[in-house]
């Protein structure tokens, strides 16, 4: 669903993302760990279209990202950490400018259950100035989910939600991928990331230094067994 | 005290910025920006050799009416600040300093002095601008030295920002003691008897203009009735303030400096000591602030709550019609009905002013007539500055380009898309315009006026959609002029910015020139083969409206590429 093959971003001589290659597939739920500066969101964004891999390609769900965007683009949908909404449309108007720009059918009947699954039915008619922060990102979410995509790439997705919308977040994604969805997770809440991903890749200053699951990586460097998530990563990223 | 952080901060800031322009002087076109500012500035200042500097007396009379008019404009606009609310700018702080600087182990005042610093920098800049200006249009024969007119200015831009600062705390004070029109009593008491006063002086004066016909005879007649001792007093500090300003020597300069200064340390005072609610007032203005340049990145107007639809979005149809309908529902949203209310204000005033001094073409017109003219010169206006100012396009829109680089569309789609809104926009207002002229020069014969209606309606459009792919253009190749989702701060100053403006003014119009040429030589070619005739000029607006499709298609494929290759990343250094 998601072919990553020697991805290469470079800023100037900065080389933030270097020969990178990883695959996620249908129901595979993939965690992108690293600390800051790692290359986690030149990566995220790089997948999502955003910005142009230096080098290397991205397929999504068949469709090479470079050579034919848009069919790669209707697959996906991005949730970055800060919710970028349009201040002048309110709730409902955001769904629906997005179901247009993804051409999603029987929008009338697909939005009010997705709003109610968000808890945004009381919000629909609000300019995004006028919600919480939490609200802001949950609104995000719904327009990254509308259009039923097959790709997921969440940046930090529990940013700004309540312990509610925490936990219906997770139960989303597992829903979305147990439905089919490849989806990439990026976060530095560790727990989150051994709770629902199926694997994990470890980045450190642009490189791979891990990939697979726990017992894969443990399996590639016995010296780590016995090891929590949490000191598995500060190993690695040492 | 914590003064030398906040001056490290300040100094820092002013280097490190410095730097941060000089850092994108390496981009051979911010180079050439600086460049053409420059020569920009030079083409201001040069005066070629033979080019005689009118006497020193020969502005005496208008600068003193234009003094006495300052003090009058400044009286007026005291009087909303404390009545209506000042501008609450004075106060704004970035979301940085109340995130970092309000929790901090500082003083208010200490917050407020150093708001008051980060203001100078933009002020002294202003001041010595406006300077160099009057010493241009006065050449040798300037009677007053350069600082101190400066100093003069500088003044009065510090006292007119303090006022509103202290405006806007007592005012904030009153509303939070939950009886603001009760607190506020004693200076909307004293703010209402001097505007009664001193428009019940000057009534007779201001009726009897009308009869003289000239502007200076006009303002003398002002001057004259303001001496009088109840508008001499009402109007008195704010002569003082602005005096220095206006001063026509040295002497007149030295008298008037000390009452300035006076005021001034009384405001500086004054606003040390209101300080009781200031970080409610700061945290509120800046919150405006923000919401302003949130709203001013997509629009020229100020941020809103209204959620009013033009037309629902349906759920069927084409991709990029989306983004249109998003765009012209922001632009519709961000309308405020108090910025068409001060635009009508505007013309009435300056149209009875034209009657009232005898313009004569205004004193022979009906209302109405003059109202059409109005509509038609705002026409104009429009096409050359709408452009600039109308940008529910891709210069709101690059905020969120990370967004919009994963909708499945095509560059080119979007930036059609994009530029459509805007130019939509633009004609709607236009052609509004025009209907209303259309409805109000009846004297024109109706064939003639529906002719210029039908080709106004016509051409409009395409010129508009030249005009924006050309702004929007320039937003693509060199997005540091442009204000895109992070908007300057008021106090920033990029001195390569010096020629942003010019340049690109000067580049759109000649881009615009140029794009409209080929289009224009076809057309007029056309007629003129087939022959003057109604059927030989539609024929040649054919052509003509053909080629300009071409052109746009082309540019449109290029702006798209560009789109697809825009780093965000880009976007934010």
């Amino acid at each position: 669903m998601i072919d990553v093959s020697g991805l290469t971003r470079l800023y100037g001589e900065l080389v933030a993302v270097d020969q990178l290659s990883f695959r996620v597939g249908p129901g595979e739920i993939m965690g992108l760990v690293g600390p800051n500066g790692a290359g986690k969101t030149t990566t995220l964004r790089s997948v999502a279209g955003i910005i142009r891999p230096t080098a290397g390609t991205i397929t999504i769900a068949g469709a090479d990202l470079a050579k034919d965007p848009l069919t790669a683009k209707r697959a996906l949908a991005f949730i970055p950490d800060e919710p970028e909404l349009f201040e002048y449309l309110t709730v409902e108007e955001h769904l629906r400018f997005i179901s247009r720009i993804y051409s999603v059918a029987h929008v009338d009947e697909r939005v009010p259950p997705l709003l109610e699954e968000l808890e945004l039915t009381d919000k629909r008619g609000s300019l995004p100035a006028e919600l919480s922060r939490g609200m802001r990102q949950k609104l995000a979410i719904a327009c990254g989910l509308i259009h039923d995509p097959a790709v997921l790439i969440l940046d930090e997705p529990l940013t700004g939600l309540d312990p509610a919308g925490i936990k219906r977040m997770k139960e989303t994604i597992v829903e979305r991928a147990a439905a089919g969805a490849a989806v990439v997770l990026s976060s530095h809440l560790l727990h989150l990331v051994e709770e629902l991903c199926t694997q994990i890749l470890v980045l450190r200053r642009g490189r791979m230094v891990a990939y697979g699951t726990v017992t894969d990586i443990v399996a590639a460097r016995p010296d780590l067994a016995g090891l929590g998530l949490e000191d598995l990563f500060l190993a690695l990223t040492a | 005290m914590r003064l030398d952080a906040l001056a490290y901060l300040l100094g820092r800031s002013a280097r490190n910025r410095f730097r941060a322009s000089l850092a994108r002087l390496r981009k051979p076109v911010y180079a050439a920006a600086l460049v053409v500012g420059l020569l920009y500035l030079a083409l201001i200042f040069y005066r070629p050799e033979g080019d005689v500097a009118p006497s020193p007396t020969a502005y005496l009379p208008i600068q003193r009416g234009f003094g006495l008019l300052s003090a009058f404009l400044l009286a007026v606009l005291a009087a909303k600040w404390w009545i209506f609310g000042a501008s609450t700018i004075p106060l704004a702080f970035t979301p940085a300093e109340i995130q970092l600087l309000f929790p901090a182990p500082l003083r208010r005042r200490d917050l407020i002095l150093y708001r008051l610093l980060r203001v100078q920098i933009s002020m002294l800049v202003s001041a010595a601008f406006i300077s160099l200006l009057l010493w241009r249009s006065r050449g040798a024969g300037y009677p007053l030295a350069l600082p101190l007119r400066m100093i003069g200015l500088w003044i009065l831009f510090a006292t007119s920002f303090m006022h509103q600062m202290g405006v806007t705390l007592v005012r904030t004070a009153a509303a939070q003691r939950g009886r603001g029109l009760a607190r506020n009593l004693p200076a909307l008491v004293v703010v209402s008897t001097a505007i009664g006063l001193l428009a019940y002086s000057l009534a007779p004066a201001l009726l009897s203009i009308h009869s003289l016909g000239d502007v200076s005879g006009a303002l003398e007649r002002i001057g004259d009735a303001s001496t009088k001792p109840i508008p001499s007093a009402i109007l008195a500090p704010f002569r003082w303030v602005i005096a220095p300003a206006y001063a026509e020597s040295t002497h007149a300069w030295l008298v008037a400096i000390g009452p300035a200064v006076l005021l001034l340390v009384f405001h500086y005072v004054w606003v040390l000591r209101a300080d009781a609610v200031f970080e409610d007032a700061a945290v509120d203005a800046s919150a405006r602030r923000a919401a302003r340049l949130r709203a001013r990145a997509a629009t020229t107007r100020p941020a809103t709550t209204n959620t009013r639809t033009l037309v629902r979005l349906s759920p069927y149809g084409p991709a990029w019609s989306a983004i249109v309908w998003k765009n012209v529902t922001a632009a519709a949203r961000g309308l405020k009905l108090t910025a068409t209310i001060r635009f009508t204000f505007v013309l009435v005033i300056t149209f009875s002013v034209w009657r009232a001094v005898g313009f004569q073409a205004a004193k022979e017109s009906s209302p109405v007539v003059l109202v059409g003219l109005a509509a038609l010169v705002a026409v104009a206006y429009l096409a050359l500055a709408g452009p600039l100012t109308i940008r529910n396009d891709l210069r709101a829109d690059l905020a969120h380009l990370p967004m919009l680089r994963t909708y499945p569309l095509h560059g080119r789609t979007v930036v059609f898309a994009e530029v459509l809104s805007s130019t939509l926009t633009l004609t709607a207002m236009q052609v509004a315009l025009l209907a209303i002229a259309f409805g109000t020069l009846t004297e024109w014969p109706i064939a003639e006026r529906f002719g210029v209606l039908l080709a106004a309606i016509v051409i409009l459009p395409v010129v508009n959609l030249m005009s924006l792919t050309i702004q929007n253009a320039i937003a693509l190749l060199v997005p540091a002029w442009v204000r895109i989702g992070g908007p300057l701060d008021s106090g920033q100053i990029a001195f390569e910015a010096l020629g942003q403006r010019a340049l690109g003014a000067i580049a759109a119009l000649i881009a615009l020139a140029i794009a409209l040429a080929p289009a224009t030589v076809a057309g007029v070619a056309v007629t003129a083969v087939v022959g003057m005739s109604p059927l030989a000029v539609t024929l040649g607006l054919a052509v003509g409206l053909a080629v300009a499709g071409a052109e746009l298609a082309l540019a449109m494929r290029w702006l798209g590429g560009l789109f697809d290759r825009t780093d965000p990343v880009a976007l934010t250094r």
